[in-house]
């Protein structure tokens, strides 16, 4: 490697050494010693109180349910515009508009959420008109559902642009091939078109997952610390301590990163072997 | 067939609703901060609150910086990778993805850790240290969108024929890169900037846990204290969203192009 | 006797207003190999899609056997196709792409896997069945493509330029084996192509098309030596066309660049001070024999290229020029550029087309 090579390389090393890759191991190992330095597993095994426990299973249960139905509606959506032959001006708008929605996420997607279905939300209001007040039914915004929906909001647009190239990839002469062998539409998909889709499926989901799980601010902003899920706990536990236990802290962003990244490297994997078949 | 299918249509519609009604809503909900008319107030407020100004303009300023950050770091490294070192492509690429892998939550706690007053790099130990901190994390942030649009404009114009072409021309390195490569990628660098400038103008969780006044903190106090502004000030946020992605559109009309070679 | 199988009748296709297709009438007997050949846009890809049933006529029908199957959906028609694009099935591996249009008939398992190993032995690809589409070369995969459309026993086969996207060597073999299995099977064939060689030495008909006209159905020999019109003429094999001024109808006398000759063909509705264009075979004409019967136009050489067995000269007579093929002769070294010639040729060679020159 000639020296200005190696310059025009460094800056980009540099920075991924000290800004992501040091800092985020030293963080995690740090779950492992304690305040005076030594190894321990304490800190692991801390992660086991029932605080802690019902918040890992609540974003679980909110990252599952967001990217499974993220994945199935966005799918639909995808399917609609690309093989349902819809205008191709409405697929560059779809397009456009979620790559919007995707990154409206946070604070001003909760307050939109709030204005459409707190408790003096537009459609709150709206149903209460029509004679349903859906907060007696027990809805609340500020809830595990409630967070939930508000996910979806940008879980669906980011299923829409990662799988469209996928569908895209579908290509009209497999069902016309397989129309002329006899085959049925429902056949096609059942036999040809979701097979092949199934790797991207399966890694968006993952893909998905991961994003919900690791979002912080959306949640705070709607439920504030009131809902217990890991982001939260976390966050509060960096700004104040709440746990009293720094090393705690650390074991819950380990956790943290664990599920996260071993949810991206599904996606990862997946992505790249189902690459290899629509060569 | 060019008409589109009827269930499609369905489709269509259904998830337009579920899009565009909390839009509408939250428009609807910014207009009505006087009880009995539809006004404008609920913007006015929040324009002519001097802290609005000065976070906003503060977020303007730490994302021009973090694009000229992110661009310093991305735009050599892509070119090297592409033209001298393609075997780095699969490291330089596993890294884009830390961004990714990593929530932002995870980045600052280490960051916090990493670089607080005991360390060897004691960046929170001052204003300015702080600031540089949060530049670099949304440098991180950005590195992923920012590499693949430079990597992206970089293949579309076939850099390795130019170069070889200005090489027999008798230009040197620095001459290529200045006057043959970058005017050639600047579209490509605004598209990952307008990109890096959505995501910072939005961002809560680092700068809140780096104790920096930004856009994103000053939403979450009003939000906490106020109802209608926090609406208005969301329809703001999604036209600013919106305007951003909408000059990414429009870049990508002026990219330039030539047939890269297979 | 030959037996009708398909007919196309008075179909009209149109796009957003666009006509690609113009009133079409073609008939195709049992186990013809028919061509569909035109350059790009011509509607011969259309035509062979509303067979297929991917498009439906604006306006016309189409009659299988004897029924309209105008409304009848592709995958009801029976009919194997072969793409471009090869489309084999990516998740699935030789034996089940091959196998798929007897699985969906329901055929049993021991039942398909004897008729995939009888295709993998037609084409040539025995014991390939549990190779993956990606591992194979493109001419191995448009094989597997062949045999996936046969496999069922389709009672016509559609293909839609199957050899565009392959190397020119494999080009060829693949041809001469399509029309093998095609002969040996005895299935209705159409084909459609833009490559006038491929045209020529597979089919037993040809159809020429331009802008959504038929211009002219025929036997090869017929469409290459008695070209209708200037445009099946140029597009057919190389042509020569020079322009001429009718000088005696009668006699056929013409005028090219003020040398007379006479043309024995296609001097009809035509009188004398017309002018009109004259089409010659490159292999047609003979340079230096001035003592024969026929024709002699004398010209000076512009160009020689040796193309290996061919020499193609190409001289010129003030205004218009023509090419001549002659072979190479190692003991006979080609002309000079410069050099004067006289250019011979029988009239019967000669064909005058339609139009203006």
């Amino acid at each position: 490697m000639s020296f200005g090579q190696f310059l025009g390389i460094a800056p980009f090393v540099i920075f991924a050494v000290l800004f992501l890759i040091v800092p985020t191991i030293n963080l995690v190992a740090s779950a492992f010693f304690d305040e005076s330095g030594h190894l321990t597993f304490q800190n692991i095994l801390d992660l086991g109180q029932p605080l802690i426990v019902r918040a890992y299973w609540v974003s679980i249960k909110v990252s599952a349910i967001s990217a499974a139905l993220g994945a199935a509606i966005g799918l639909v959506v995808t399917l609609a515009v690309i093989r349902g032959r819809l205008p191709e001006w409405l697929r560059s708008s779809i397009m456009t508009f979620s790559g919007v929605a995707s990154n409206f996420a946070g604070i001003p997607l909760a307050f939109a959420f709030v204005a459409t279905l707190g408790r003096l939300g537009m459609i709150t209001l709206l149903f209460k008109f029509l004679g349903v007040d859906i907060y007696r039914s027990g809805f609340n915004l500020l809830s595990f559902w409630g967070l939930s929906v508000t996910y979806l909001y940008f879980q669906i647009p980011l299923m829409i642009l990662i799988i469209a190239p996928a569908v895209d990839g579908l290509r009209r002469e497999w069902s016309e091939a397989a129309s002329t062998l006899g085959a049925t539409s429902f056949q096609f998909w059942r036999y040809v078109g979701l097979p092949v889709l199934w790797p991207n499926l399966l890694g968006t989901l993952s893909l998905l997952f991961a994003n919900a799980f690791g979002a912080v601010a959306t949640a705070y902003a709607l439920t504030g610390s009131s809902l217990n899920i890991v982001p939260i706990l976390l966050y509060a536990q960096i700004s104040g301590d709440v746990l009293h236990s720094p090393g705690l802290g650390a074991a819950l962003a380990l956790g943290m990163v664990v599920i996260t990244g071993f949810a991206n490297v599904i996606y990862l994997i997946v992505r790249t072997r189902a690459e290899r078949w629509l060569k | 067939m060019t008409r589109g299918k009827p269930w499609a249509w369905l489709v269509f519609a259904i998830a337009t609703v579920y899009f565009m009604v909390p839009l509408i809503a939250t428009i609807v909900f910014s207009l009505r901060i006087r009880r009995d008319h539809l006004s404008l107030d609920a913007y006015w407020l929040v324009l002519s609150d001097p802290d609005f100004r000065a976070t906003f303009v503060y977020s303007l300023v730490v994302s021009l910086l973090t694009i000229i950050v992110g661009a310093l770091i991305v735009v050599p490294a892509a070119y090297m990778v592409r033209l001298r070192l393609p075997q780095l492509r699969p490291l330089v690429e596993f890294v884009t993805l830390l961004p990714l892998i990593i929530p932002p939550l995870i980045l600052v706690f280490g960051y916090l850790r990493m670089y607080n007053t005991s360390s060897w790099l004691p960046l929170t130990g001052s204003t300015l240290g702080t600031n540089i901190l949060l530049i670099l994390a949304y440098a991180a942030l950005g590195l992923p969108y920012m590499y693949r649009a430079v990597d992206t404009g970089l293949r579309t114009i076939d850099v390795r024929t130019l170069t070889e072409a200005a090489t027999i021309l008798g230009a040197n390195q620095v001459t290529i890169i200045a006057r043959v490569i970058f005017p050639n990628i600047l579209v490509a660098v605004l598209s990952g900037a307008f990109l890096t400038f959505a995501i910072v103008i939005g961002e809560f969780t680092i700068a809140s846990l780096l104790n920096r006044p930004v856009f994103g903190t000053y939403l979450q106090r009003i939000g906490m204290v106020k109802s209608y502004e926090p609406a208005a000030l969301s329809v703001i946020a999604f036209a600013i969203t919106w305007a951003a992605m909408g000059m990414i559109q429009l870049l990508a009309r002026f990219a330039p192009r030539t047939a890269a070679r297979s | 006797m030959a037996e009708e199988f398909l007919r196309i009748e008075n179909v009209v296709k149109a796009f957003n207003g666009n006509t690609v297709v113009k009133g079409a009438n073609l008939t195709f007997n049992k186990g013809e190999f028919v061509t569909l050949l035109g350059p790009s846009g011509c509607g011969k890809t259309t035509i062979l899609r509303m067979i297929a049933g991917f498009e439906r006529p604006t306006s016309g029908s189409i009659v299988i056997e004897g029924r309209d199957v105008t409304n009848v959906p592709p995958n009801q028609r029976k009919i194997g196709m072969v793409f471009q694009a090869y489309a084999l099935f990516p998740n699935m591996n030789v034996a089940g792409n091959i196998g798929f249009g007897l699985k969906i008939a329901g055929m049993s398992r021991e039942a398909v896997r004897a008729r995939v190993d009888e295709m993998l032995q037609l084409i040539g690809l025995p014991g390939y069945g549990s190779r993956w589409p990606f591992e194979l070369s493109g001419g191995q995969q448009q094989r597997v493509a062949l045999a996936r459309a046969i496999a069922p026993s389709p009672r016509m086969l559609l293909l839609d330029e199957p050899l565009s996207a392959l190397d020119a060597k494999i080009r060829v073999s693949l041809r001469e084996e399509i029309r093998a299995i095609q002969r040996e099977l005895g299935i209705t064939t159409i084909f459609v192509t833009h490559d006038q060689e491929e045209a020529l030495s597979m089919s037993d008909r040809i159809v020429v098309m331009s802008a959504g006209n038929v211009e002219q159905v025929g036997p090869p020999f017929e469409i290459y030596n008695f070209p209708k019109t200037r445009f099946v003429a140029s597009f057919v094999g190389t042509l020569n066309i020079v322009n001429g001024t009718v000088v005696d109808p009668a006699s056929g006398r013409v005028a090219i660049d003020g040398q007379e000759i006479r043309a024995a063909r296609g001097v009809v509705n035509t009188k004398a001070g017309d002018s009109r264009p004259l089409a010659l075979r490159p292999e047609a004409m003979v340079l230096n024999k001035p003592n024969g019967q026929g024709n002699h136009l004398k010209g000076t050489i512009e160009e020689v290229s040796f193309l290996g067995a061919v020499v193609r000269i190409r001289v010129r007579f003030a205004d218009n020029t023509v090419s001549i093929d002659t072979f190479n002769s190692p003991n006979a070294p080609p002309p000079q550029r410069g050099d004067v010639v006289t250019v011979s040729f029988a009239p019967e060679d000669v064909l005058m087309l339609e139009g203006a020159a």
